[in-house]
């Protein structure tokens, strides 16, 4: 999913780089929908996802320096969204209790806390753990190979497999027709 | 192919990610396999609907409020480096045989009657008691409890049978006397039925609490100069709610007391799945699977308890012996049809019959419930969500009140979905009104162990202030705006909660307050972790330059007095030893005095709190007088582990906790938030968030220091 750096996307950058106002509301324009969804899909909720994209396009200035042009800019882009995306996750599992985390009973005799076996998909990914919910999102919605979802989530492959399988075995109880 | 596929080879087959041999196998086997056929189907239909995922619109007032935070330089750091992937992709196994070890010395310290907390110890005996046996209960005090003259011995009991926390509640069960040699002693005797008991010691008022850092001395009940099975099964029900490391070793000393017991394996491997994750699934399933198609031909033949039955069943489906799975599923079905497993099975069938007939599943669902009472969560769970899904308000109700049943803290979960029924208001109305009064004297006896009493009153404070607010929001979904403000005005009162400003701000807004709405505002704009710059702006077009910093300074006196009730200063009075890279022990104490720190604690084996612990480091260099940051390694770091930190540019700041002494003194025992360590190197904030944390340094550090700027890391300090 690297892509190239096209010449478009490098006067692009420059612009960013020279933080022209207009070059940022392109941006906003073309990619705002695009990150939204990263965060939608992986927060669940769209005032989390609001604030990813906020805090996306507010990090890019400092975030830009480190950009090096080695593959496209709309994957970099991605990748530096679904990484916020991602200590979002870490930052809410990191506030809930050893109590919330790990429930009162063993977690396959009981239902996710607030969790419902729901008629639709969107429903059912907020029955998954934050891990199972971003390893399957990273895949299935947003299309990484294996090995990037094991590189985003700093897990091994073969780890990312069986999150990803996990996930959809989760998902294939909940949802109908499956 | 003469056994199925695992389903991790399905998925991979799904995805077009097996290899060319083992792809011609399993499509040879999809040719006469429809179980595996529609596996497959399915993962495909999956992945199809999850590239189609509705999303919802950009919210409209996103455009402005990003471009004007870049207009105006709001500090923003996301993350843009990759975590590195394991070097070692099977260091689990290796963590496997390290936690065999750790289990040695664990089970050593069980079977010891002296357990230690900091400087504290507390004997039983006998150390072994039988059911109901009386006990004499000494406690050598820490220097915190150790000048008062009586104590509070409370204790949480557990018999047979017991399940998680529910209706298990601590109760004060001994009161301490001092006695000559400045111990203190009571005598306890195990209530009926009593198999398992942790025990914690406090003060009179219940304002210091000795807790054993949150585990609890515990005492388990022998039989045959063992602890009974019993005993040890409550005593993993009771860890699991603690620390997930604790229960499986618990888990794990059950099989090695109890091999017999197929229960106990279901319980271990549950356990295992979790803490050792996926990595270690095919190390471990080369064992348990021999061990399930023993227990299959032991106990297949003969009469068993529903109990076993289940245990069966779960320990079968964990490791896919898909032949004794079946089996036991059927044996479920057919022998103890009203047992939790069997009633899980039949509402998980109900739930994925055909969409099309609603109605009836809904139906069959109530007859099950009808059938079995008190049912396990998935079948109250399950009811809700269908009747929920179905837009049926009557059904929702009947189940939101037995999901509740077995779960009341579910209610107000259930009563904010319950608000998209308008015909339900005052029903949710009247269930908050009941929650707020139950939380304004709050009952002592839910307190947990470890918990003291201001903690447990802090917390439902804050609980009953979210209430308050609900009821806000519900009000205003109902027109009665000047009731809504009254709620939502005593939800703020006290407390820092930036979601519940941007409720009163709105509401505020909503009827045509600007003042009002400007205060709250000012509150969102003060907190530096908001970055809300829109706030700024807003309240300062809302008052007028001249009134928005009057409110900008109220609403960050505010922010500081709030924040600085929640301190909970805490001196470290023991010397924490913990080892430089160069091998050098030195005092933990040492490096905190004279300076703000952040303290932070790193598992190495977590490659991706290392990039976290980056960002930190650059968020704690840009707060107010750039406090110090230091990092505990909780294992030892080998060369690689040490090359990575000096990537990082981290490793001048982090020491390693070899003796557990650093995680000892902050009390850290699993997932563990951020620390604030002030200048006297007293701890004044545990277990924090990011967001909190520049506004907790705030209250510590000088006030000319207070200027938020972004100043660089300074990893020496």
């Amino acid at each position: 999913m690297s892509g190239h750096f096209t010449d478009a996307e490098r006067d692009l950058v420059a612009r960013l780089r020279a933080k022209d106002p207009e070059a940022f509301a392109w941006l906003y324009d073309q990619y705002a929908g695009l990150l939204f969804r990263i965060g939608y899909s992986l927060l669940g909720d769209p005032s989390e996802a609001e604030d990813l994209v906020h805090d996306v396009f507010l990090g890019l200035p400092r975030a830009l320096m480190t950009f090096e042009g080695r593959g496209s800019f709309e994957g970099w882009l991605k990748r530096v969204a679904t990484r916020t995306g991602l200590m979002k996750l870490r930052q809410a599992r990191s506030r809930t209790t050893r109590l919330q985390r790990w429930g009162w009973t063993l977690p396959r005799f009981a239902w996710p806390p607030d969790a419902d076996p729901a008629l639709d998909l969107e429903s059912a990914l907020g029955a998954l753990t934050p891990a199972l919910r971003a390893a399957f999102v990273l895949r299935e919605v947003q299309g990484y190979s294996y090995e990037e979802v094991a590189d985003l989530l700093g897990i091994s492959g073969g780890a990312a497999r069986v999150r990803v399988l996990r996930a959809r075995r989760v998902l294939c109880a909940l949802l109908e027709g499956y | 192919m003469l056994f199925h596929p695992t389903d991790l080879r399905l998925g991979l087959f799904a995805d077009g990610a097996l290899r060319p041999p083992a792809v011609r196998r399993v499509a040879r086997h999809l040719q006469r396999c429809g179980r595996c056929r529609a596996r497959v189907t399915a993962t495909r239909k999956l992945s199809r609907d999850a590239r189609e995922l509705k999303i919802p619109p950009l919210p409209p007032g996103l455009r402005h409020r990003v471009l004007h935070g870049l207009a105006v330089g709001e500090p923003v750091i996301v993350p843009v480096a990759d975590p590195p992937v394991p070097v070692w992709p099977r260091r689990r196994l290796v963590w496997l045989g390290i936690g065999v070890v750790v289990i040695i010395g664990g089970i050593r310290l069980v079977s010891d009657n002296r357990l230690y907390s900091e400087a504290s110890v507390l004997e039983f005996a006998p150390a072994r008691p039988s059911a109901g046996e009386e006990i004499t209960v000494t406690y050598h005090a820490s220097g915190q409890l150790g000048s008062e003259a009586g104590l509070r011995l409370r204790a949480q009991f557990r018999r047979s049978g017991d399940r998680g926390e529910r209706g298990v509640r601590p109760v004060t069960t001994a009161h301490l006397q001092r006695r000559a040699d400045r111990t203190y002693e009571a005598r306890v005797r195990l209530p009926a039925g009593v198999v398992y008991a942790a025990f914690a010691v406090e003060d009179e008022a219940g304002a210091v609490v000795d807790h054993r850092g949150s585990m609890g001395w515990e005492l388990l009940v022998h039989a045959d100069g063992r602890p009974s099975y019993d005993a040890l099964r409550q005593r993993v029900e009771a860890a699991i709610g603690r620390d997930l490391g604790e229960a499986l070793e618990a888990a794990i000393e059950t099989t090695r007391l109890y091999p017999g017991r197929v229960e106990a394996w279901a319980m271990r491997t549950a356990l295992e799945s979790e803490a050792y994750g996926p990595d270690a699934y095919d190390s471990l399933r080369a064992v348990h699977g021999q061990r399930v198609h023993a227990f299959d031909e032991q106990l297949g033949q003969t009469p068993v308890s529903a109990d076993v039955i289940g245990a069966m069943y779960l320990y079968a489906n964990d490791w896919k012996v898909v032949d004794v799975t079946e089996r036991w599923r059927q044996r479920a079905l057919r022998e103890a049809p009203r047992s939790p497993i069997a009633v899980r099975l039949r509402a998980v069938d109900i739930l994925r019959e055909p969409a099309e007939h609603p109605l009836e599943r809904l139906r069959l669902l109530d007859s099950l419930y009808d059938a079995v009472g008190t049912a396990p969560t998935i079948l109250s769970s399950g009811g809700f969500a269908l009747a929920y899904g179905m837009k049926d308000s009557d059904a929702s109700l009947r189940w939101a009140r037995r999901v509740i049943a077995i779960e009341p803290r579910q209610r107000m979960a259930k009563a904010r979905q319950l608000l998209s029924f308008p015909s339900l208001s005052d029903t949710v109305l009247a269930w908050i009104d009941g929650e707020v009064e139950r939380l304004g004297a709050p009952d002592d006896g839910r307190r947990p162990l470890s918990w003291s009493k201001p903690r447990y009153q802090r917390s439902v404070g804050s609980a009953r202030l979210d209430l308050l607010g609900l009821k806000g929001q519900v009000l205003l979904g109902l027109g009665d705006t000047p009731a809504a403000l009254a709620y939502l005005d005593s939800a703020v009162a006290q407390g820092w909660d930036i979601a519940r400003f941007r409720t009163a701000a709105a509401a505020r807004l909503a009827a045509a307050d600007t003042l009002g709405a400007a205060q709250f505002l000012a509150k969102i704009a003060v907190d530096p972790a908001a970055h809300d710059g829109a706030a700024d702006q807003s309240g300062r077009r809302l008052v007028g330059p001249s009134v928005w910093a009057a409110e900008r300074e109220r609403a960050r006196s505010d922010m500081l007095r709030e924040t600085r009730r929640d301190a909970q200063p805490r001196v470290l009075f023991d010397p924490v030893r913990v080892t430089r890279r160069s091998g050098d022990t030195l005092d933990l104490r040492e490096t905190l005095q004279g300076h703000v720190t952040v303290v932070a604690f790193w598992h190495s084996s977590c490659r991706t709190c290392l990039a976290e612990l980056q960002e930190l480091r650059h968020l704690v260099a840009g707060l107010p007088g750039a406090p110090g940051l230091a990092i505990v390694s909780r294992r030892p770091l080998g060369p690689a582990d040490w090359a990575m930190l000096d990537d990082a540019g981290l490793a001048p700041v982090v020491t390693v906790d070899g003796e557990g002494e650093a995680m000892h003194a902050f009390r850290v025992w699993a997932t563990a938030g951020l620390f604030v360590v002030d200048q006297r190197g007293v701890i004044q904030y545990h277990d924090l968030s990011r967001n909190e944390l520049p506004r907790c340094i705030m209250t510590i550090v000088p006030m000319q220091d207070v200027v938020m700027g972004a100043a660089e890391p300074t990893p020496g300090r």
